[in-house]
């Protein structure tokens, strides 16, 4: 996770000498502690707040287009026992699909393949983690096979017939994973972009190659994210960058959408209250009378990407003087109570470095709990 | 086969300890049965429930928490005991427990209010996955979380926080087990809780039986209940609630900017103020007012 937000300028050594043992240091007993932890969560804390307060996209509809077409073959890209370009493209999106639905849990995804010019729908829309990654699995498991070329007009009409269905309360995307240089089209790929782009449907490309001038073309017409990740483990960062919903640019207007909050009667049977159909998983679209179908979990899951996090202060404030004062770090680390999540004192200054004081309750968090709450919480256990 | 049976696991177990809530059960069973022990008793089964975890498998630890109207505390580990031998820790949460009734008792604002506050199981709830998530990052285990309720009261107002509570319990693999001592109705957000994380809802209105469906239903693992035969299922209500009248329902319109939930078509959000399109409706001309 890349929780420092440090964008990376270019390979590793490109960059400027990094004194990266300065971040570390000793707490009371001698053993090494890295200083930066809390100061990476107060930057994660300050990039939760600033979404916060704008307009989000909650609802999302997202056609995941992966390119298997012969450049991804490529070893320039490899990791563990994934060989290839393919293969750590796999191996992103299988960490991509959970994290999508933990942050938009009414998402929909769906699974297409670009290969020999043509576009596969492997996975229709739909809101079954299970399913993308048996997908994702089947193809891993025969060996990332790839051949001929890439088509993004194929691609762009496959997702679009899917999409299309989507009424316009959501926010219609497509994930385009390319490693190709080129596109083979039968039709001008620059009038498709022009029909995406006044369908309002965002298209976002995570380039294993390199940039390619269509493609980035492609995502700056539809208001999308261009990237062309360094590493293997970069394009994990890049699409997980890609599960947080996405800003509104232009105001929209407000839709009331119909759904249904079914029973749940057995593990795989919920029951649509308007029809009576019987589905096997939510959310979905009920089969028969086209509700969308969704359980009041579902939603409330969603509600915290409203409400900015609680604001927190460091218990022990990092000095700016040369000379550290060290009685007055004495005299603050004091005051600390023990955590009001897991009732843990700290014994050391060290340890009382990473403790926050919420601005609301005034009560003391240590590091572990702070992280958890802004993670998966969303609330400060001394305010509810 | 042998290493996962001895494996060691750590249970946090939520209580009740709601005396406006044990205190009209009390009454109820004196009316019935001439005997109004049930919070004594249901103590008592818990603590039995606790010793047989921790007697199990050795190096099995426990958090116990404490949920009353006025907040939530840390029952086990405490500064003057924080060992894991069955017999301390019963001891230290019977003290423990004695100690917050009678604190929560003499308290002016739950003496005074008419309406019986419900226990704050949002804040119990998240302290215990917080101490979960610190057990965990000293010492990998596998864990599980236990909530124990009194009373039929819905928590409506905990709902928020208690949905996110079993989402955060879903990432660190937690499952939450859940006992609702009641008569009548189910309580709608704990089985929600139960069926997110995969653990086991079950409504009993004997405090009599406590024991043996703890024993029974909730005390084997996540692994032994794949052997034992199921508990019987009952269907979960996953129905919303209506932000502008309170209502529960079935069938219901979702505002799309900040998914509040409404039962009526309206207008405009109550929530975020958008002026709202119908659906089958055409799109108004007028913009959405900036915010
Ligand atoms: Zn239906
Ligand atoms: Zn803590
Ligand atoms: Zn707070
Ligand atoms: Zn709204």
């Amino acid at each position: 996770m890349d929780e420092g937000g440090d964008k990376h300028s270019g390979y590793r050594w490109e960059g400027g000498y990094e004194r990266t043992w300065e971040a570390l240091r000793e707490d009371d007993t001698g053993a090494l502690i890295s200083g930066s932890s809390a100061a990476k969560r107060l930057f994660a804390k300050k990039r939760l707040a600033q979404e916060a307060g704008k307009r989000i996209h909650i609802v999302r509809h997202c056609v995941l287009a992966l390119d298997l077409s012969r450049s991804m073959a490529d070893p320039d890209l490899r990791i563990d026992r994934y060989p290839n370009r393919a293969g750590c493209a796999i191996r992103s999106l299988k960490e991509f699909v959970p994290k999508f639905f933990a942050a938009c849990p009414l998402g929909q995804l769906a699974l297409v393949i670009l290969q020999n010019k043509r576009a596969n729908i492997v996975v229709p829309l739909g809101g079954s983690e299970a399913r993308l990654l048996n997908a994702l699995k089947d193809i891993e498991v025969k060996g990332f096979k790839t051949g001929g070329q890439c088509s993004m007009v194929n691609g762009i009409a496959a997702a679009k017939s899917m999409l299309s269905a989507v009424g316009d309360h959501s926010n219609r995307e497509i994930i385009f994973v390319v490693g190709s240089l080129n596109t083979i089209d039968v039709t001008s790929p620059f009038s498709t972009i022009e029909t995406v782009a006044n369908g309002g449907i965002r298209c976002s490309v995570v380039s294993l190659s390199a940039e390619v001038n269509i493609w980035k073309k492609l995502t700056e017409r539809t208001d999308g994210k261009y990237f062309v990740p360094l590493d293997p483990i970069d394009i994990s960062d890049k699409l997980e960058e890609l599960t947080r919903p996405p800003v509104e640019s232009s105001a929209r207007q407000g839709v009331l959408v119909k759904m249904g909050f079914p029973q749940k009667e057995t593990d795989d049977k919920y029951i649509c209250p308007q029809c009576r159909t019987r589905v096997k998983a939510i959310p979905t679209l009920c089969d028969v009378c086209r509700l969308s179908l969704v359980s009041a979990a579902h939603l409330a899951r969603c509600y915290h990407h409203l409400f900015p996090p609680s604001t927190v202060t460091p218990s022990i404030p990092e000095q700016k003087d040369e000379e550290i004062d060290l009685e007055l770090e004495r005299s603050q680390f004091d005051q600390i109570k023990p955590c009001v999540g897991c009732n843990f004192a700290p014994s050391t200054v060290e340890q009382g470095r990473q403790f926050v004081v919420c601005d609301k309750c005034q009560s003391s968090l240590c590091g572990d709990c702070d992280g958890f709450i802004d993670d998966h919480l969303h609330s400060c256990p001394g305010c509810i | 086969m042998n290493e996962t049976l001895s494996r060691s696991s750590l249970i946090a177990v939520v209580l009740d300890l709601n005396p406006l809530a044990w205190g009209f059960r009390a009454a109820q069973d004196a009316q019935r049965t001439s005997k109004s022990e049930s919070f004594v008793k249901a103590l008592d089964a818990t603590l039995t429930f606790i010793s047989s975890y921790l007697l199990m498998t050795h190096g099995n630890k426990v958090v116990v928490v404490g949920a009353h109207p006025l907040g939530a505390e840390i029952l086990h580990p405490s500064d003057t005991y924080s060992g894991n031998t069955a017999s301390m820790v019963n001891r230290q949460i019977e003290a423990r427990v004695n100690e917050l009734c009678r604190g929560v008792l003499l308290d002016e604002t739950i003496a005074d209010s008419r309406t019986s506050p419900a226990s704050r199981f949002n804040n119990a709830l998240s302290k215990a996955l917080c101490c979960i998530n610190r057990m965990r990052s000293e010492k990998d285990l596998p864990a599980r979380l236990m909530v124990m309720k009194c009373g039929g009261d819905f928590l409506s107002h905990q709902y928020l926080p208690l949905i996110n509570c079993a989402y955060a319990a879903e990432h660190l693999k937690v499952s939450i087990d859940t006992v609702v001592l009641e008569a009548e109705t189910d309580v709608p957000v704990l089985q929600q809780m139960s069926d997110v994380t995969g653990g086991v809802y079950s409504r009993i209105s004997e405090p009599a039986i406590l024991l043996q469906t703890l024993l029974t239903y909730h005390l084997p693992d996540d692994d032994a209940r794949k052997m034992l035969s199921k508990v019987p299922a009952t269907p979960v209500d996953s129905r919303a609630v209506c932000f502008k009248t309170r209502a529960v329902t079935d069938i219901g319109y979702v505002c799309s900017v900040c998914l509040s939930v409404y039962k009526m078509l309206t207008p405009i959000c109550v929530t975020c103020k958008s002026v709202l399109k119908l659906p089958g409706m055409p799109p108004s001309r007028k913009r959405k007012r900036e915010k």
